[in-house]
């Protein structure tokens, strides 16, 4: 499980890598792409050669309302605790990406006027990247959708349904930024929680957050700074301000963007420059700690 | 007055440098401006700004509190809770599954006992605050663990439409994403800036981020910050925006820049970056110039 707080530090390149080298060197992995808004592991490990299945995640209820037997009492309007229906020329709307599905505008409505339907939260991918085996599971969240903690646990259930057909021993969960639901959600469950952090007070912080969380979760933490070198004070105050192991270094390195740019996995990229023996460093200590 | 909704598919871009240089500098030319940061989950404009509070307000939603009394355990509660937030456990009664819960108060009107009664819980925070220099600044901020980040995205861009008199400018820092939050900022604003960065992840959140703006007929203004960073795709980024007919500016990569970030500073106000500044004055221009 891979996560940061703060986006841009790394967490992509890290579990892209990660899960490539586990899976060449050490056993079956499987890699799911947790950021179900901005799903790029996949471009990291040098984009897709074959799709192996599609799978669209239903079950998100929802409500509308049938003007035709309204009555105006606005009684939804007044008693939706999301904020999901407004009035337009003295009609209700009910704003579907708002919208709970609680049904509770059905249960109040007097003139029966509410109607339930189910809207897809989004698809869920299994693919072969071009450059390895390592099946690769991601999601992908409908534009506007609220239900991103779901389709992430739903992208999750589908990794590990993988990782048994695959005989895999690895999964490696690659998350969004932050400390939102899909992040709660990613972290579930995991044994390990590395945390990207790069010397930025922005990041630093957003780390801290996350660090509280995977304890919560009974995720055991590992810190890694990304981008050590481009600001040596700030990598200090990670050093003493982040109580939990530092298990690596990565120094800033021009060719990671150049990778991506070719579209091949950094760790077979020909142009690949002063990061990857500190790369190499860092998977094989995480492997001996972890394994 | 004109809301500006910052925003950029993928974490790292730049959309909290932009939105707090964007206001420092509109601020100093004489506008009224009041700065959001609607990026619940890692509020980060607080890093580069220094400000005095007003005032903090918790953001609540509802929970259930049971009447053991009244309660005839007849338990269509717990049947018709959509969340399965609620359990009955004989020794103990009903209980309910806190962090499960999503506030919907369906329980409360079902329950024929009328056992249940509004109560609160807070999930988040929100700051109001104002630096010297008379910037306005109202932050959002979910409370660790809880997971109801769109409800407070939806909270503060009420709080903003409420203040939003006093104000020439709003300009909204958002989260990384496509999801329902960032389909409500698009709503409330009038012009919106897409920032992004020359890289293949970078264009690849923007096309989705694109077409969830375009999906609600607005045009954003596409911010190319960190151009031409080396082995980046800054022209297949510029083809993709020009073949949809946007306008972009380019903020060029330069390591200068990036430090001045990490220490949490900002361009504006220091010296030595005056082409920045004049690139974002191009930013305001374009603001002040829309049609809203």
């Amino acid at each position: 499980m891979i996560a940061s707080g703060k986006g841009g530090t790394g967490k992509t390149f890290i579990a892209s890598n990660l899960a490539y080298y586990l899976n060449a060197n050490v056993n079956v992995t499987v890699a799911a792409d947790a950021d179900v808004e901005a799903p790029d592991l996949i471009l990291a490990l040098g984009g897709e050669e074959r799709v192996h299945e599609v799978v669209k995640v239903g079950g998100a209820r929802k409500t509308r309302i049938m003007l035709d037997k309204c009555i105006k009492c606005f009684k939804c309007k007044d008693s939706c605790r999301f904020n999901a229906v407004t009035i337009v020329n003295d009609k209700p709307f009910i704003n579907e990406e708002l919208c709970e599905g609680c049904l509770l505008c059905k249960l109040l409505c007097p003139a029966n006027a509410i109607e339930v339907y189910d809207k897809d939260i989004g698809k869920i991918y299994v693919v072969k990247p071009r450059y390895t085996s390592l099946p690769v599971v991601y999601g992908d969240l409908e534009l506007g959708e609220r239900a991103s903690g779901k389709l992430v646990y739903e992208v999750k259930e589908k990794a590990k349904e993988v990782m048994v057909k695959t005989k895999a021993k690895y999964l490696i969960v690659d998350s969004a930024a932050g400390i939102g639901c899909p992040v709660i959600s990613s972290i579930t469950g995991s044994d390990i929680t590395l945390i990207i952090v790069e010397p930025s007070i922005a990041s630093i912080s957003g780390a801290k957050r996350v660090l509280k969380i995977a304890r919560e979760l009974r995720s055991k933490p590992f810190v890694i700074v990304n981008k050590y070198d481009l600001n040596y004070d700030l990598t200090k105050k990670i050093n003493n301000e982040l109580d939990t192991e530092i298990i690596g270094y990565i120094p800033y390195d021009v060719s990671i963007v150049e990778a991506y740019t070719s579209m091949k996995p950094y760790l077979i990229y020909e142009g690949k420059g002063k990061a990857y023996g500190a790369l190499i460093k860092l998977l094989e200590d995480l492997i001996s700690v972890v394994i | 007055m004109k809301i500006i909704g910052v925003l950029g598919g993928k974490g790292g871009t730049g959309k909290t440098f932009v939105s707090v240089n964007l206001a420092l500098l509109s601020s100093n030319r004489g506008y009224r401006v009041l700065l959001v940061d609607a990026d619940v989950d890692n509020p980060s404009t607080k890093y580069y700004l220094r400000f005095n509070i007003e005032k903090i307000e918790e953001a609540t939603m509802f929970k259930p509190l049971i009447d053991k009394n009244k309660c005839k355990l007849c338990l269509t509660c717990i049947s018709s809770c959509p969340e399965h937030a609620l359990i009955y456990i004989p020794s103990k009664g009903i209980r309910l599954f806190e962090e499960i819960c999503n506030g919907c108060s369906l329980c409360m009107y079902i329950c024929p006992e009328k056992a249940i009664t509004e109560g609160a819980k807070v999930y988040g925070y929100i700051t109001y605050a104002r630096t010297n220099e008379n910037l306005g600044i109202l932050i959002g901020e979910i409370k660790p663990s809880e997971r109801f980040t769109i409800n407070l995205i939806v909270r503060v861009l009420d709080t903003t439409l409420k203040m939003c008199k006093a104000y020439d400018l709003i300009i909204i820092d958002s989260p990384p994403g496509i999801n329902a939050g960032i389909y409500e900022i698009i709503k409330t604003s009038n012009i919106l800036l897409a920032v992004t960065e020359p890289t293949r992840l970078g264009l690849s959140d923007l096309k989705k981020l694109v077409n969830l703006i375009l999906k609600y007929n607005k045009r954003p203004l596409v911010i190319l910050n960190k151009a031409n960073v080396r082995g980046g795709i800054n022209e297949e980024v510029k083809d993709y925006v020009k073949s949809l007919g946007l306008d972009f500016i380019e903020i060029p990569y330069s390591t200068k820049i990036a430090l001045k970030i990490m220490k949490g500073e900002t361009i504006i106000g220091s010296r030595g970056f005056e082409l920045v500044e004049k690139i974002f004055d191009k930013i305001l221009d374009f603001i002040i110039s829309a049609r809203s």
